[in-house]
């Protein structure tokens, strides 16, 4: 019998995950937008990009699931440096004003999404490494051991990424970019160098994420568009360019669209997702946390 | 024949519908990448009253599209302060919105399952004569929308819509109202795309929401900028481009099920190219930066 | 009653105080210059006066109007102009149609207008038009006037501001450093129509670095420092007042 303690803990579970995922995606988000201060849409392909490669290492070429996960992050992260490289550094030269790197980033994603879906076909694929019968009871709920692992590595991601940002001469130069450009400089590092590496570590994250939750889901060429959208909401809600912020804002929306549940049919989800971005774009565009300071517009 | 005609039917709904887009993106500068919310509140009103009350097209055709404009403004009052990428992402989220709104709306819309059996505006027996009126009926409503933008935008009032694409700031500066400028042009170019889904509901007869999905919208935004923004023929040129464009791909014999990522894969490359390479597009003399 | 009064303006950015407790009036026809070391407060004046910063206290009074809390694109409409530090033009438009954009009397810019047009908007267009270009001749831009904004030179570019100075037929003016960065002769020409413009009647605020000219166009000045109004007057007491040679000449006492 399914009591209300037994639901809230397994809405608790699902929440978590959901946010841990939520999280990643707003991070390596947050860390690019930080330092060039534009919205990498293409961000949501570099996850679903980590997903096929796993896949295509682990369930084709038969690698063992540690090595396909570690090559997948790994190119996951040089896709990123890669779009840096051959389309945003070009605007960058030239000056670009923001809405045409989002306009490029938007090209970027479909061109991805559609050589996935011509190499793959848009049929849905399935990647199980771990036994799915082994799980285990919380609260009342269950957690299946893949549960667990995402929950454990996500959390595993973070940490090393906080050790990363606080303890790295590297780290310390992309948590001060955001607010003093020179900063960089400063630590030795140049700018170009400096958002190779955001997008590097950005996209590694973004990598993680879409591996994970294809051992929880599945994988689908069209994967990485409500991924992308839910990490910068996420990444609206804790204040944009805020690290510690987008994981708040990830386990919120995490929260917010499990338990919404209760209220709401779960086929609403999306819509209110998109709903807060809406809000929070027109009323509140630096998120809970942010301020953005009153500049003088001229 | 038959199929030359469909066509042309098509290719000019698009038309009205990139022209309208032009007005916000190409004259006003916005970068509104939600346009096909508008092309689905004029589609989907318009059919439902049709099916649901009987309503004559001809008039749920202008219902369907105040209801577009209506929407228009209201998105124009709630964002009309968002500066360039913010707008865009605030657009592009109302697209998600109308769009998971028709999915989920089972009761109303029939979510996935879609609508069939639209009327037609005259119900014809003969498919060539059909197609022949809808042609005529298209191109007048093509000529009507051409007729309208350019007596918009060669007036001194276009004159401030483009100050505004220019320097939003230098025009606020001139005494202009810069904010209800810009939701009067919301406002038509929502008009003009309820237009259009009304149309191409009532000469298909059948719409479900992947014809309305976000990709749609980037779409049109690829047809404004490919032929150039900011042009009354750029839109024109841009949306016969890419209506036709896939229909070579069929011609030369590439199954359906590669030509569909093919063709979007080839958008996402052209989009990236012109952006960097072109931004004034094939005939525009407007630059998008 | 004055022509302008700024009473108590007060502003913070990021807790420092930008404006400080600013007041002053202008006279109609008058033609005053605003001085003051970088980042003194004198732009930001500016922006408060033509309504693109709200002041956190503070009136300011125009023609006997409260425009403090009016959005720019009223306050221009009450009859104040201002020029921009970096030159803000409409660059894809032609010189003619910047010159439109700035005239003062313009239904046609109604949406109304443009659908259903009247004889009258034709002929108000026709007006404009031909105002226009008189003052595109006199500030030598004529044969410029059809090329677009961004094929404009720097000095060209100064003068058209001038011009749209003109044709919007504001009573204030308000130009920020309408001479920097141009060759002598464009700046001679620019003097000329400052002078002209205040000879037509306008009351013309100038913010300027340039002493020597300061000292020879304007009849009062304006001192501004760290926000401050440190000192107001006739340009011979303003050079040997003590705290503008502190605050502004430094060191460089030799130049009164």
């Amino acid at each position: 019998m399914i009591t209300q303690a037994t639901m809230i803990s397994q809405l608790f579970i699902n929440s978590l995950i959901a946010g841990s995922i939520y999280s990643l995606m707003a991070i390596g988000f947050a860390i690019i937008y930080k330092t060039v201060k534009f919205f990498h849409f293409a961000h949501g392909i570099v996850y679903a990009t980590g997903a096929y490669i796993t896949y295509t290492f682990f369930q084709i070429h038969r690698f063992d699931f540690i090595s396909s996960f570690i090559l997948a992050v790994v190119s996951s992260g040089l896709l990123g440096l890669l779009i840096y490289q051959f389309v945003y550094r070009t605007l960058q030269v030239k000056k670009a004003p923001n809405l045409i790197y989002l306009l490029a980033s938007f090209g970027v994603f479909i061109f991805i999404e559609n050589i996935i879906a011509l190499i793959y076909g848009n049929q849905i694929l399935f990647m199980r490494p771990l036994a799915e019968a082994s799980s285990y009871s919380f609260f009342g709920a269950s957690i299946t051991l893949t549960q667990i692992v995402i929950i454990v590595v996500s959390i595993a991601t973070l940490l090393a990424l906080w050790i990363f940002i606080e303890k790295t001469k590297l780290g310390l130069a992309l948590k001060a970019v955001a607010d003093d450009p020179q900063a960089a400089q400063l630590v030795g590092i140049d700018s170009v160098r400096l958002t190779q590496v955001a997008f590097f570590v950005g996209s590694v994250l973004a990598g993680v994420a879409g591996v994970l939750i294809s051992l929880e889901t599945n994988l689908s060429p069209t994967m990485g568009f409500p991924a992308i959208f839910k990490g910068i909401i996420a990444s609206i809600i804790g204040g944009m360019g805020s690290i510690p912020g987008a994981v708040v804002g990830g386990f919120f929306l995490g929260f917010v669209e499990n338990f919404g549940i209760w209220y709401i049919p779960s086929i609403w989800q999306d819509f209110i997702s998109f709903t807060f971005l809406i809000v929070f774009l027109v009323l509140r565009p630096s998120g809970f946390f942010g301020v953005i300071p009153e500049k003088e517009l001229i | 024949m038959e199929y030359e005609l469909h066509l042309f039917i098509i290719t000019g709904i698009f038309v009205i519908l990139a022209l309208s887009l032009n007005l916000v993106l190409g004259y006003l500068g916005q970068p509104a990448l939600g346009h096909a919310a508008f092309f689905a509140i004029g589609a989907y009103t318009s059919s439902l009253l049709a099916l649901n009350a009987g309503i004559s097209p001809w008039i749920g055709l202008f219902i369907g599209a105040s209801f577009a404009a209506i929407s228009g403004m209201i998105i124009g009052h709630l964002t009309f302060h968002l500066k360039e990428d913010y707008f865009g992402l605030a657009t592009f989220g109302f697209g998600l919105i109308i769009y998971s709104g028709i999915n989920n709306l089972t009761d109303v819309t029939r979510g996935p399952m879609g609508l069939p059996g639209i009327p037609q505006f005259i119900a014809f027996t003969d498919l060539y004569n059909s197609l022949i009126f809808y042609c005529i009926l298209i191109l007048l409503f093509v000529l009507i929308t051409i007729f309208l933008t350019r007596r918009i935008i060669y007036s001194p009032f276009g004159r401030v819509v483009q100050s505004i694409r220019d320097d939003e700031l230098a025009a606020e500066a001139l005494g202009k109202d810069t904010r209800q400028v810009k939701i009067m042009i919301f406002t038509i170019g929502a008009f003009f795309a309820g237009i259009a889904g009304s149309l191409y509901a009532h000469y298909i007869t059948f719409i479900d929401p992947s014809s309305f999905n976000v990709m749609e919208s980037i779409l049109v935004v690829l047809m404004v900028i490919l032929g150039g923004m900011g042009t009354i023929g750029g839109p024109i040129i841009g949306a016969a481009v890419l209506i036709l464009f896939p229909e070579m791909l069929r011609f030369i014999g590439i199954p359906d099920a590669v030509a569909a990522p093919l063709r979007q894969m080839i958008y996402g490359f052209l989009l990236v190219i012109l952006i960097i390479k072109r931004p004034q597009g094939l005939v525009g003399k407007y630059k998008l930066w | 009653m004055p022509f302008l009064i700024l009473e108590n303006l007060s502003k913070h950015f990021d807790g420092n105080l930008v404006l400080d407790n600013v007041s002053l009036q202008l006279k109609e026809r008058e033609l005053v210059a605003m001085i003051g070391p970088n980042g003194s407060g004198k732009t930001t004046l500016f922006n408060a006066i033509s309504g693109f910063l709200k002041p956190d206290q503070g009136k300011i009074i125009f023609k006997g109007i409260e425009i403090n809390n009016l959005p720019p694109n009223k306050i221009a409409r009450l009859g104040i102009t201002r020029s921009f530090q970096r030159i803000r033009l409409f660059h894809q438009l032609s010189v003619l149609d910047n010159m439109l954009l700035a005239a003062r009397y313009n239904e046609g810019e109604k949406l109304f207008s443009a659908l259903f047009r009247t004889r009258l908007i034709h002929k108000e267009e026709e007006e404009n038009i031909k105002k226009s270009l008189e003052y595109l001749s006199f500030v030598g831009l004529f044969d410029k006037k059809d090329s677009l904004g961004e094929n404009l030179s720097f000095g060209q570019r100064k003068l058209l501001e001038l011009a749209m100075a003109f044709a919007s037929d504001a009573d204030l003016i308000l130009l920020d450093e309408p001479t920097s960065g141009v060759f002598p002769e464009t700046k001679a020409k620019i003097i000329q129509n400052i002078q002209k413009l205040n000879e037509d009647g306008k009351t013309i605020l100038f913010i300027e670095h340039d002493m020597e000219l300061v000292m020879r166009l304007a009849k009062r000045i304006i001192v501004l420092d760290h926000g401050k109004l440190i000192a107001d007057g006739h340009p011979d007491e303003i050079v040997n007042n003590e705290h503008v040679l502190d605050a502004y000449f430094g060191k460089r006492k030799s130049y009164a």
